[in-house]
């Protein structure tokens, strides 16, 4: 039998062992070249442009990922084998012939696990192209293409992984004696010993990071911000897993009467050392978590955030500022024309431009713009009401006003009220007080200058010392899917009336931030996985180190319940640790985020959340239940 | 006095009747048991021997609960082992037997003082008598100094003494020890076996001991030997010393006639 053959038949007879690392290899490759395979996808390429960073970055990304996972899976499932290898060293085979034999093996394994992984894949990425249009708001038919250059790239980037990891195969034999591959799995571990010091200065590095994060505004240099934020928050996860939470077990060891009871025992104490050799996993999963928390959070609050303030920057369908009756009955003609657009509000506002400023009594006296856009109170509530918005806006006296203002910041900007409007009319010149400031925005268009309501009257006072614009803001129903209709009114309104639609951001926004979220939510779902991956086949190698030990414990009476409780805990923690330590970590993040973002980002990142923990949680109901059934089976 | 130990030894702990154990399908049939009939008492100090595969480890497991038999009834302490559901026999197996394993069993994270304890805090016995009934055990084993010690950290004599302490600790009817000593030196052996002989006679412990060493088979009060599933015959050790009882055990071997391998 050549040694080749006798490679051929390892993989075929003990398929099963090999199938969690062949499945790791597939799916690795699968992600890298579907995104490969959309970055050369000529659609996506009119579309995007060939030089869009985000899809190098990724696949960038991606490529790093896949060498981690590849590395991590092939570690384990070596581990799994040395027992064989030496048993083959033992039946007089030379290591050199071990060691090509296991060179062949992982060669072989690769190659069919990236053939395996390009065909799959290639059929799966149409529908990849189709979920990146429909996000991109495209209804374009998408063809299926075969596409030689993301193969040949991916090709490129696996062989060289799996070379180096034949490599690895080939060498284990002479990495390691005889006698310590028998012993794989039979290590005995020392009682972990917890540094106090340690424990103590991880957790002052994660107060640092947060604090630093949390008061950004110490930190002038963004680049040094993110970065030293980063890097003390690594050696903070590692050093907390590493220490601290050693102390808080040997502490629930102290408290007799509890550690003393049931199954406890068993669970804490096996937990104790579980820890301490899977300190570095947990880290590793905490910062894993965090990252991919972020950047969803992130991806999603961008979006979250554009889609309202799009709503709110553009409170109408259709707007255009002109003095032309005849243009707005052409206007609701057109409109009707299209069955599925129903005219819902239709508002004419007369904006009266007069010059004037801002005056901050206590400070500086004269603020920028020197124009208001005045508006009456009785007009101001119609508006209101078309809008949708419940509230009524009073002014009491003849010389007070109420200033609109979208972008003004709480964070920074000191309150308008109390300050002094003065406006200048034929050399008049007049003042008004501040009573009150809004923040939602009125026309589609941006104003050059504060919108102003003041009292009725005034109003018809200066009516006629004072420049019109008469803006019409239009409202339809659907007004997402409105593209004829938009193509139509651009055509027909002149230049001068300035048409301003909603149709046109929104459409803009949403393919530009399609691609952020397919790219985003694809990482992240990448990320999890992974994540999900290491913890669950960390478990499982333990699981099949175990299994003497609950063999021993159903001897002495622990039922099988009992046994799967226990397990259950157990289980839970170190799944639970890493995600609470990450969610911790990417909370600050985002609040940091949210601060510079002057925005309430509550909803997206519950949501993002919610949804990590909930596929995270069902990695944790797998891991338990296949754990369990190693360990408790008859 | 005499009366009252008369009373006590009267006691059957175990009881078993007609027991059969019959492995395969059909065609594919092997009994490793053919009706076996035993009784042990309060406070005996019973051994089984016999060659290899004569079905000491068949019987052994029957009798704790870990395998059904397929016909015959098992009774410990007065309770039908054989009908009795799952989920009781965990308990009952936590309450009323002890085992001790030839290659100890012991779980290598947990000190020797908390795998000793283990069977007390699984019946959620208080954690002050918890602290009392280890340290009359340990004294008794001899293991007292060795209690915050990890299992890697002990002898194998010594782990094979937290062992008994272990099956011991919450005071069962009945402890299985199967080949105790299989794995022990003869000094560690020796050492072990009079610590089972101490507990037996001072605190009327009633152990089954299998075991293929004669040696080890002098210390019982009362050996029963087994072949091909069927009890071959019985010895009472009675007033000879133990070791004429241990030549006396050599003979019987003799005659059952397994390999020489399988006497010491």
């Amino acid at each position: 039998m050549t040694l080749f053959n006798l490679a051929l038949k390892n993989i075929k007879r003990s398929f099963h062992s090999y199938f969690i690392y062949f499945t790791a290899m597939v799916v690795s490759i699968m992600i890298y070249f579907t995104f490969n395979s959309l970055r050369y996808n000529p659609q996506v390429l009119s579309l995007v442009k060939p030089t869009n960073i985000m899809f190098s970055a990724s696949s960038f990304i991606v490529a790093i990922f896949s060498v981690i996972f590849i590395w991590y899976s092939n570690s384990f499932f070596t581990r799994k084998r040395k027992k064989e290898i030496g048993l083959y060293s033992i039946f007089g085979i030379k290591k050199k012939q071990i060691g090509r034999m296991l060179f062949y093996e992982n060669a072989f394994m690769g190659l069919l696990a990236l053939v395996t992984g390009i065909i799959v894949a290639s059929l799966l990425s149409k529908l990849f192209v189709m979920i990146l249009f429909r996000l991109m708001g495209y209804t374009d038919y998408v063809n299926f293409v075969i596409l030689p250059k993301a193969i040949i790239h991916t090709s490129i980037v696996f062989v060289v992984i799996f070379i180096v990891t034949s490599i690895r195969g080939y060498s284990i034999i002479y990495r390691f004696k005889l006698i310590e591959l028998f012993k794989a799995e039979k290590i005995h571990e020392k009682e972990p010993k917890a540094s106090i010091i340690v424990a103590i200065i991880s957790i002052l590095l994660l107060a640092c990071a947060y604090h630093i994060a949390l008061e950004f505004k110490f930190m002038p240099n963004l680049f040094l911000y993110v970065f030293s934020t980063i890097i003390l928050v690594i050696l903070g996860s590692f050093g907390f897993f590493g220490s601290s939470i050693l102390f808080f077990i040997k502490l629930a060891k102290k408290h007799k009467k509890r550690y003393y009871q049931g199954i406890n025992m068993i669970g804490i104490s096996q937990l104790f050392y579980r820890i301490k050799s899977h300190a570095r996993t947990l880290a590793m999963i905490a910062v894993l978590s965090a990252t991919t928390l972020t950047a969803l959070g992130f991806a999603f609050s961008l979006t979250y955030d554009l889609a309202a303030k799009i709503d709110q920057r553009n409170p109408y369908s259709y707007e255009y500022i002109s003095l032309d009756q005849n243009l707005t009955a052409k206007i609701k003609k057109i409109i009707e024309k299209y069955p599925e657009h129903q005219l819902t509000t239709a508002v004419q506002i007369d904006f009266l431009r007069i010059k004037g400023e801002l005056i901050d009594t206590n400070t500086s006296p004269h603020l920028p713009g020197n124009q208001f856009y005045l508006i009456s109170q009785s007009k101001i509530n119609g508006v209101f009401q078309a809008l949708g918005i419940t509230e009524q806006l009073t002014i009491e006296q003849p010389d007070q006003v109420i200033i609109f203002n979208e972008f003004f910041n709480n964070q920074y900007d000191k309150s308008y009220r109390g300050m002094i409007a003065r406006i200048k009319y034929n050399n008049h010149r007049e003042s008004f007080k501040v009573v009150n400031h809004r923040m939602e925005k009125l026309t589609n268009h941006n104003l050059p200058g504060f919108a102003m309501v003041v009292a009725d009257d005034v109003y018809q006072r200066l009516y006629s010392f004072s420049e019109i614009r008469r803006f019409h803001g239009h409202n339809i129903t659907n007004q997402k899917n409105s593209t004829a209709l938009t193509e139509e009114l651009q055509t027909v309104i002149p230049k001068d009336a300035s048409l301003r639609s909603y149709y046109l951001p929104y459409r803009n926004a949403t393919e530009k931030y399609g691609l952020t979220i397919f790219i985003g939510s694809f990482l992240g779902l990448v990320f999890l996985v992974a994540t999900g991956s290491i913890i669950y086949f960390k478990q499982l190698t333990e699981a099949n180190a175990e299994k003497e030990r609950y063999q021993t414990l159903r001897k002495i009476g622990v039922s099988k319940n009992e046994i799967k409780d226990s397990i259950a805990k157990q289980i839970l923690i170190i799944f639970a640790l890493p995600l609470a330590l990450g969610i911790i970590h990417s909370l600050v993040a985002l609040t940091a985020l949210s601060k510079i973002m002057n925005a309430n980002l509550i909803v997206p990142i519950t949501a993002t959340i919610g949804i990590y923990t909930l596929i995270y949680l069902l990695y944790y109901f797998l891991t338990v239940n296949s754990y369990n059934k190693i360990v408790n089976s008859n | 006095m005499i009366k009252s130990l008369e009373v006590l030894a009267m006691k059957t702990i175990l009881q078993i009747k007609n027991v059969q154990k019959v492995y395969g399908q059909r065609s594919n049939i092997f009994t490793a048991l053919h009706g076996i009939n035993m009784e042990i008492q309060e406070g005996e100090l019973v051994g089984i021997m016999g060659p290899s595969g004569a079905g000491k480890t068949t019987l052994l497991n029957i009798i704790s609960t870990i395998d059904k038999p397929t016909t015959g009834t098992i009774t410990v302490d007065g309770d039908n082992i054989v009908i009795m559901p799952e989920n009781q026999l965990s308990a009952f197996r936590r309450d009323k037997l002890g085992f001790i394993f030839q290659d100890y069993n012991l779980l290598d994270t947990l000190t020797l003082k908390e795998n000793i304890i283990l069977p007390l805090t699984l019946a959620e016995v208080n954690y002050q008598e918890i602290e009392r009934r280890v340290k009359e055990i340990a004294r008794m084993l001899t293991i007292t100094d060795l209690l915050d010690k990890f299992p890697y950290q002990v002898s194998g004599g010594q782990k094979q003494r937290a062992a008994a302490a272990r099956a011991m600790i919450n005071k069962p009817k009945l402890v299985l020890a199967d080949e105790p000593t299989g794995n022990l030196d003869s000094k560690s052996a020796t050492e072990l076996l009079n610590c089972l002989r101490l507990l037996n006679e001072s605190h009327h412990v009633t152990i089954l001991l299998v075991t293929h060493d004669a040696f080890a088979a002098s210390y019982c009060q009362r050996i029963l030997f087994i072949k091909d599933g069927e009890i071959f015959s019985e010895l009472v050790k009675g007033r000879v010393s133990r070791k004429d009882f241990f030549h006396k055990i050599l003979d019987v071997l003799a005659v059952l006639g397994g390999d020489q391998n399988d006497l010491i």
